[in-house]
């Protein structure tokens, strides 16, 4: 009988999918589909045929998401020669197959199929709207509005809202499994399952328990493919239209997720994944998601707010025109009496492109200063640094696509599914789909347990571990000498060093043992297409631009970049817009597009366009800003969307710094902790507000589009950064960010050809894109490296010792970093229900550590740095290294940047977030 | 041709043994008509002589249930044969001339499954095997394709209240739309007994 209905569905004639990677150069198929010939390629579905003849087959098991499945049964369709009707969705195409999508008995079939399924629903299934309901649309299309059965609907299976997003009525689940595979398949958690089984099928966390108990990591996955409204959103379960649908970049991490914003009466209902992102192809993740409710919270700014008795009196709500009046008197004075350069402006890796060069030509051409820099400071400048010495530009050198044909990833540094979701769930896809992978991260991030092997290094030690797989790779034979004879310098300097990292010295320094490090070094050495993911954990460190470096050298030793074999090395980026802030000169030494400041011909082109000289000398940096505040070089400080006092290091310092200042201002949308300490407060605008651009970690300008007003008098950023110009009488030339974008395309070659028509029309663009007609470039290098002398830089770099190392008195490494549901200083995830479902902080720490101390899980315990304390509840856990500690830095009652220290990396002044010696002692 | 006592649910237990001795040609020399080879053959408890038979593919069923099995126990009248498991179907006893092979049983509705054979009586009503039938679609279906997962339950319900014309329509659905070879199956079962049966299934109320 099993041979009898394989033969129905994929007779021995019609069995043709191509296999996987090995796909023979097959003929193109004709098929065709109700009287319309189509081409096809071999492994074309019927249903993908159909559709490509403009055929409309109607289904609802399938997810263009997912893998074919068959189940639901509602996509028949009649093939000339075959025993009955056909599944389209899981029948390849064959040549010369003749097929009709409207066969009266054939649509009679899928329609008695769905009114089984339908007799199993109760009627209010089909009172959702069609628009959210491909039920309802498959309903529709076949006339189906009851059932013939006469059952009543008697069960009642009922409901399980205990998660704060996603929301399951169990009786209008159809059984099709999508949620379950979309778990598997595209996040990766595995979280789901159907149980039971017949007619009592359901979907349930894996758990067993409750959807808030299980395992589900909340990326909505699941609710974004539920044709049936079984799983459903907050948003979603008001029946009610939405008014509109705005499609736009995601506002969190760097990423880049495009992002369809649903609004009703100027608030967000929903926000689900845009199907064809370029990046995340239909998938996000629990912020970008499910945590918008921070847009129309009530704590936003709606107003200005200025303390009209001077420090000490209370801020109070004014209007646009007494905040900027007196912003305007004070800056003027200041910029008056102490000159241009004691002012200085922390400009925003959240806003947008556009902001960022507004804000920078502000500071440039109308302050007259360089001192702008933007929170990339604090986290990817090593990467800036590194990436330019080594290879020529500051970006990663590869695509997210080219990523996905990695066949190993060297992860160093990232916590991936937590800080970069749907990043972390294609790593984690192509490795269960058999790609290699190496975790060099001193914390068991989710993804070392996927690892072939996990380097667990002592935090500070990433040059001796680079340097010793690099040894390796020398010793095994694995360096790539005829490309490091044509395309890359520093071949000779750098193998002498490493002579003196074997891996038993390698041992020695970070406590990675000899035969994993060698392993390691195979694994990358001996891949194909290895690639490179790096994150925080590389470069927030005193030698930060030396890990950057050394980590390039693995790609540049063996040929893995620039070139067609290889996926290169890849800084994923912390916030939305990191990349893009400083693509737009929102940097002390660098214009628009990585143009030096003391280059004068740059300069010069600069100047010319904007019509006044502009300062010669590079500005300070952010740490440098705090200390000329304390010694009174610095008058002025403008904050633009930054929480310095919970983000900055040695928070002690940078409140002494604000308090220096005579004039603090804060452009922010809630009162932070920095607002809080500012003389003056500017109510600006979220993302979901914003008109403009942002660039993701991998180089691509993507568009952002308003969905909401933004709240009250509060304005968008570029728009209040206008207002302050206009108030100081400085004319900067530009009205619209759109004007902004083709000023920056006209003085930056690298962005040449692009503008917001051209995104508009023709989607996300990569730099270096030199000009209108260029396509941009996904790949870097595969002409050339953009160094000076076009060939690869290799760096011969010593391991040196972290700027802080535990001894007798503080024996723990303190390591920070993000959590998977909150984002930075929690200002935007804090005030929506991700704090529902993590509500708080808590130290990681080994168990045996624990034991050690008499600490038990939910136990308080004090954090104790050099420079402060912090209470927190510990938390055992195998994930923590034995004399390491871990905390994130989001929430305000655990302010983890109270302990960290003011050591940064020796080239870029990037504090070292990642060392932090402590002591931890039991409440 | 004699009784093996022995009871291995499927043929192969029987076969396996002599393959090493037989040649390939003696064995396919076994059995008459379109199937070569031999079958186990399973008869329940109801038989005279119950146990399992290794005869050759397409003998007539009757020689098997009246020769071999010797006729039910207690001289009760046969009213109808199940032949090869839950979802093979039911003959009725003017079928037994049929060989016991598969294109033969295909052609009159039923499947040779593992062409073991279960004896049922006239005590037994055709609406009670109907149900049962149903119980055991609805108990085993996976779930995973509409037709079955739901079909199997609604299935039941409606023997439950014998609505023979929706049956029809059901095992249409469950023989030309189901994802795996069970939801076929559970209508060809079904169908044999609504054949077989059906002047009492109409009898008994049979309706719409």
């Amino acid at each position: 009988m099993a041979d009898q209905q394989s033969d129905r569905e994929l007779g021995p004639d019609m069995v043709r999918i191509a296999g996987v990677g090995g796909q023979p150069a097959e003929a193109t198929l004709h098929v065709c589909v109700d009287g319309v010939e189509v081409a096809v390629e071999p492994g074309t579905t019927l249903l993908e045929a159909a559709r490509g003849a403009g055929a409309f087959v109607p289904t609802l098991c399938n997810d263009d998401r997912l893998a074919p499945y068959g189940s639901c049964r509602v996509c028949l369709v009649r093939v000339d020669g075959a025993r009955g009707p056909v599944a389209s969705c899981v029948t390849p195409c064959t040549d010369g197959m003749r097929v009709s999508t409207r066969d009266p008995g054939t649509v009679r079939a899928a329609r008695s199929v769905l009114e089984l399924m339908v007799s199993q629903l109760p009627e209010r299934a089909l009172d959702v709207p069609a628009e959210r309901s491909e039920l309802v649309r498959v309903c529709e299309h076949f006339g189906v509005w009851a059932n013939d059965f006469g059952t009543a609907y008697g069960s009642a299976r009922g409901f399980d809202f205990s998660h704060p997003y996603v929301k399951l009525d169990r009786d209008l689940c159809i059984a099709c499994g999508r949620c379950v595979r979309m778990c598997d398949e595209v996040q990766a958690t595995f979280a789901l399952t159907l149980a039971s089984r017949g007619y009592a099928t359901l979907v349930v966390p894996g758990s067993g328990g409750t959807w808030a108990t299980s395992d589900c990591v909340a990326c909505g996955g699941c609710v974004s493919s539920c044709p049936s409204g079984a799983l459903s959103e907050p948003g979603f379960l008001d029946l009610r239209p939405v008014s509109g649908t705005t499609t736009t970049t995601c506002g969190y991490c760097g990423v880049g997720c495009t992002l369809q914003v649903h609004t009703r009466d100027d608030a967000v209902v929903a926000v689900t994944p845009a199907l064809d992102g370029p990046v995340n192809r239909g998938h996000a993740c629990v912020k970008g998601r499910f945590a918008h409710g921070f847009a129309r919270h009530r704590e936003r700014l709606t107003t200005p707010l200025l303390r009209r008795g001077g420090r000490g009196s209370p801020l109070e709500p004014v209007s646009w025109g007494e905040a900027l009046g007196f912003l305007a008197d004070r800056l003027g004075r200041i910029r008056a009496t102490f000159g241009p350069d004691a002012i200085a402006m922390i400009c925003s890796s959240r806003a947008t492109n556009e902001e960022n060069y507004l804000a920078q030509k502000f500071m440039r051409a109308g302050i007259g200063t360089s001192n702008i820099d933007n929170c990339s400071r604090l986290c990817h400048a090593p990467s800036a640094a590194g990436l330019v010495a080594s290879l020529g530009l500051s970006g990663g050198t590869n695509s997210m696509e080219d990523m996905e044909q990695a066949d190993c990833f060297l992860l160093a540094g990232t916590n991936t599914t937590e800080a970069h979701p749907v990043v972390g769930a294609r790593i984690k896809q192509a490795v269960l789909r058999g790609a290699r992978l190496v975790v060099v991260d001193p914390r068991r991030i989710e993804l070392a347990d996927f690892a072939d092997v996990h380097l667990r290094g002592r935090p500070g030690s990433n040059v001796a571990v680079f340097n010793g797989l690099a040894h390796v790779l020398v010793e095994e034979g694995l360096v790539d000498e005829v490309f490091l004879k044509e395309r890359a310098d520093g071949w000779d300097e750098l193998r002498s060093l490493l002579a003196d990292y074997p891996p038993e010295r390698v041992e020695e320094l970070s406590g990675v043992p000899v035969d994993e490090l060698r392993r390691a070094a195979l694994l990358y050495g001996r891949a194909a297409r290895p690639a490179i993911v790096y994150g925080l954990g590389i470069t927030e460190h005193m030698h930060g631009t030396d890990g950057v470096r050394t980590l390039a050298n693995l790609a540049i030793l063996t040929g893995h970049v620039g070139t067609p074999q290889g996926c290169g090395v890849n800084p994923l980026r912390g916030q939305n817009n990191v990349q893009g802030a400083s693509d737009m000169g929102s940097l002390p030494d660098l214009l628009p597009g990585y143009q030096k400041v003391v280059d004068d011909a740059a300069r010069g082109r600069f100047e010319a366009t904007w019509g006044v000289g502009l300062p010669a000398r590079p500005g300070m940096r952010i740490p440098e800003m705090f200390d000329a505040a304390i010694s009174g070089r610095l008058k002025a400080l403008y904050v633009f969307g930054e929480d310095i006092m919970s983000t900055d290091p040695d928070t002690g310092h940078v409140q002494a710094a604000l308090e220096a200042c005579e004039l603090v201002v804060s452009q922010e949308i809630f009162l932070s902790r920095t607002a809080a300490s500012a003389d003056v407060v500017l109510p600006g605008a979220s993302f979901l507000e914003k008109d403009g651009t942002f660039c993701n970690f991998d180089r691509r300008f993507q568009r952002v589009r308003p969905a909401l007003p933004p709240p009250g008098e509060a304005r968008t950023d570029f728009d209040v950064i206008l207002a302050v110009s206009d108030a100081l009488g400085i004319d900067v030339g530009i009205r619209t960010p759109a004007e902004a974008m083709r000023e920056c395309a006209s003085l930056a070659p690298l962005y040449a050809g692009i503008s917001h028509e051209r995104l508009d029309r023709e989607g996300a663009l990569h730099w270096p894109c030199r000009s209108v007609d260029a396509p941009g470039e996904p790949t870097l290098y595969l002409e050339g490296f953009a160094t000076a002398s076009g060939r690869a830089q290799l760096a011969a770099k010593d391991y040196l010792p972290p700027g802080e190392e535990p001894d007798a008195a503080y024996p723990y490494v303190l390591i920070t970093g993000r959590r998977l549901e909150h984002y930075n200083a929690g200002t935007m995830t804090l005030r929506t229900p991700n704090r529902d479902l993590v509500p708080g902080e808590w130290l990681e720490m080994a168990p045996d550590d624990a034991r050690r101390l008499g600490v038990h899980d939910g136990d308080k315990v004090e954090v104790i740095s050099r420079r402060g304390s912090v209470a927190v509840p510990a938390r055992p856990t195998p994930r923590a290294s034995s004399g390491e500690v871990f905390l994130s830095f989001h929430f305000p009652e655990a302010p983890s940047n109270v302990l960290t220290s003011r050591v940064v990396d020796t080239v870029t002044s990037c504090p070292e977030y990642k060392v932090t010696a402590v002591q931890v002692r039991p409440l | 041709m004699s009784p093996i006592v022995t009871t291995p649910s499927r043929d192969v237990g029987g076969e396996v043994p002599r393959r090493p001795i037989q040649s390939a040609q003696r064995y396919a020399a076994l059995g008459r008509g379109d199937e070569s080879g031999q079958r186990l053959v399973c008869v329940n408890a109801g038989f005279q002589r119950p146990g399992v038979y290794e005869v050759p593919s397409g003998v007539p069923m009757r020689h098997i249930v009246s020769t071999l099995a010797g006729g039910l126990r207690g001289g009760a009248r046969l009213r109808s044969l199940q032949i090869g498991g839950p979802l093979g179907g039911f003959l009725d006893p003017h079928q037994l001339d049929l060989p016991l092979s598969g294109p033969a049983l295909a052609a009159a509705g039923v499947g040779l499954g593992h062409a073991s054979m279960v004896g049922f009586d006239d005590t037994i009503p055709g609406r009670a095997i109907l149900k049962h039938i149903w119980r055991f679609a609805a108990a085993e279906s996976c779930g995973t394709c509409t037709p079955c997962r739901v079909g199997s339950q609604r299935g039941l319900e409606l023997s439950r209240r014998l609505d023979i014309p929706a049956l029809e329509a059901l095992c249409e659905t469950l023989r030309v739309a189901s994802l795996c070879a069970f939801g076929p199956g559970i209508a060809q079962a079904v169908r044999s007994i609504l054949r077989v049966y059906s002047d009492e299934l109409w009898a008994s109320g049979g309706s719409r």
